[in-house]
């Protein structure tokens, strides 16, 4: 259900005079892999795992007239996970509070406010287990329950993307108690 | 105020709740300058505290859930307690020290932190959870918050149900160290029924001031160098643990009341009796005075129509030379300790333990320190000389009190007044 992309991506670097020699190729790619996997690219999305990188898309540098540093750029394909705004996503329930609780999808952090549950479900809060419970006490919804929401909106900025969801829906809300990892 | 189906509709959608932006119940990016909006900070930041992805609500939502709050607490007759953690409920030491006993091992973000509970916790809890819903509200980071509020919910019966506020939540916290009831409980009315647990008065300002109960600081680690065999006598807790059942009590039995108004009724008795007048204290004089009217007394400025006059030790030695000669009155000369102690115990110390004698405070040869006083003082540049003699029990009048005092509180715990000898309330 999720959106995942394979995307070519380009990256640059400034490479210090330690590392020129034999080995120079491979540490540019771990340091690639290192620094790219997991984080958040802006609009691009989450980079999940990088998944090309041929010596021969890492370019000639140039070595920088001040420093001595070489700026180096490298081509890498990779997956990304990038939301959508009413797609429909199954999350982990991290953290319950009287506003609502948050979710996590993989990176992606969802929010999922008492506004957006469904009626039976807003006024019920119970703070002593910090859980949402239902009128008719069917559903609880707590830390660790897995539940299906629809992304209401999703802003991105430079490092992070911002999400929020509804269960206020058919076929959304709680889906799973426990979930271990 | 905000109707269900309509909540697409951006005209009709009232962003009672705004995330990173974006509105949680029609999930539009909110413009700012529109609706007013207040930070809400208790537990808001989200799991992974990004700086950007605060929760604001708002003041429509945030009086409705003041609201409901309050209507919570009512049903089950209790009032709202904001804890401060560090040297209030705990003492926390991230250096290594030599091992002590009773001491909790927590490693927060990568470092050890070395936590003692303060004695008496359990009780004060055992007591007060059925009358106070307990809210942490700590300078230290979410982390370090999270896991003391777990390690005390461990060792006593508190539920702190995910109310914790750290300094990632609340800005005024981290920039200008400046604590406020309102970012704990936004909305109309929503610091009513709310008490503040704090050792430092100076963080929090104005009418929040009329919500603390001010306890001593706990330095446990601070102090264990100086005293040795280190016997940890701090009661601080069982007196505060009294004087809040006392303002619970005035809280519901006078019905329409707010928590302030009952914690003056409780902190008005303490000084009732009393007119004072301080004496060679330069440095807080605005500060005590205001404290002194708080807490019920008069404050003169001439000594001869004061019952105490207080002193402050640490000033005797030099300014003492410079004090008007005994008062024609009955009053007795009383250190600056008898008055914080009354305060942060909420209770009207006898002044016969604290007493100065006169011809002390025209001259005074250090040797002749009451040692006796020193054990809980706060200040640490004293000399390690004098501590090392104050060993708990020795025949002083004053330390045979204390262990009088924790040994009724171990048999008796629900006797309230556990200070036998304070005749004059």
């Amino acid at each position: 259900m999720v959106f995942f992309f394979k995307t070519d991506l380009e990256y640059s670097m400034h490479l210090a005079p330690e590392y020129f020699g034999p080995r120079m190729r491979t540490y540019i790619k771990d340091e690639i892999v290192k620094s790219v996997e997991g984080k958040c690219l802006g609009r691009e999305g989450y980079v999940i795992a990088v998944m090309e990188l041929k010596n021969e898309d890492i370019d000639t540098g140039v070595v920088e007239y001040d420093s001595g540093f070489v700026s180096v750029n490298a081509r890498y394909s990779a997956i990304l996970m990038r939301p959508f705004k009413n797609e429909v996503v199954d999350a982990v329930v991290t953290q319950v509070n009287e506003i609502g609780f948050f979710t996590e999808a993989g990176p992606l952090t969802i929010f999922v406010s008492r506004h957006a549950m469904p009626p039976d479900l807003q006024e019920g809060y119970d703070p002593d287990v910090e859980s949402w419970i239902s009128e008719d006490r069917e559903v609880e919804i707590k830390q660790k329950c897995v539940v299906r929401l629809r992304l209401l909106g999703v802003t991105c900025d430079s490092q992070s993307i911002t999400a929020v969801g509804t269960i206020k829906d058919d076929y959304l809300g709680l889906i799973s108690m426990g979930f271990s990892y | 105020m905000h109707d269900d189906d309509d909540a697409d509709d951006e005209k009709v959608c009232g962003h009672p709740t705004v995330y990173g932006g974006l509105c949680v119940a029609c999930g539009r990016a909110v413009k700012k300058g529109g609706i007013k909006f207040v930070p809400k900070s208790a537990a808001a930041a989200g799991p992974n505290k990004k700086k950007n992805n605060k929760v604001e609500i708002s003041v429509a939502e945030a009086d409705r859930m003041a609201s409901l709050t309050r209507e919570r607490l009512d049903e089950s007759k209790r009032l709202s307690l904001v804890l401060d953690l560090d040297h209030t409920l705990v003492e926390c030491a991230i250096l290594a020290r030599a091992p002590a006993t009773e001491v909790h091992e927590l490693v927060v973000q990568g470092r050890a932190h070395q936590v003692r509970l303060r004695p008496k916790l359990g009780e004060f809890f055992d007591k007060l959870c059925g009358l106070y819903e307990p809210t942490i509200y700590t300078h230290g980071s979410r982390e370090y918050a999270i896991a003391v509020a777990k390690l005390i919910e461990a060792q006593t019966i508190a539920k702190f149900g995910g109310r914790i506020v750290s300094r990632d939540d609340a800005p005024d916290l981290s920039a200008k160290a400046e604590k406020r009831l309102d970012r704990v409980f936004p909305g109309a009315g929503g610091t009513e029924s709310s008490l503040v647990v704090d050792d430092r008065h100076d963080v929090w300002q104005g009418a929040d001031l009329d919500h603390l109960v001010l306890v001593e600081p706990y330095k446990f680690f601070e102090r264990r160098g100086l005293v040795a065999p280190y016997q940890d006598l701090d009661t601080q807790l069982a007196h505060t643990r009294r004087a809040l059942v006392e303002i619970h009590e005035a809280y519901f039995k006078n019905g329409n009341t707010t928590a302030s108004a009952a914690l003056k009724q409780v902190r008005s008795r303490v000084f009732s009796n009393d007119v004072l007048c301080f004496v060679a204290l330069p440095r807080d004089l605005a500060l005590l005075r205001r404290f002194a009217v708080a807490f019920g007394a008069t404050v003169e400025e001439d000594p001869d129509s004061a019952t105490c006059v207080v002193v402050d030790e640490r000033r005797r030695d030099r300014t003492a030379r410079c004090i008007r000669p005994p008062p024609k009155s009955s009053a007795s000369y009383v250190h600056l300790d008898w008055f914080w102690y009354s305060i942060w115990h909420l209770d009207r110390k006898d002044p016969a333990r604290f007493y100065v004698p006169p011809h002390e405070i025209i001259d005074f040869p250090v040797e002749d320190h009451p040692p006796a006083k020193r054990i809980r003082r706060d200040d640490t540049n004293h000399q390690s000389t004098t501590a090392v003699v104050v060993v708990p029990d020795d025949d002083d009048a004053w330390a045979d009190d204390v262990a009088a005092e924790i040994a009724d509180d171990v048999i008796d715990d629900d006797d309230d007044d556990d200070d036998d000898d304070d005749g004059d309330q």
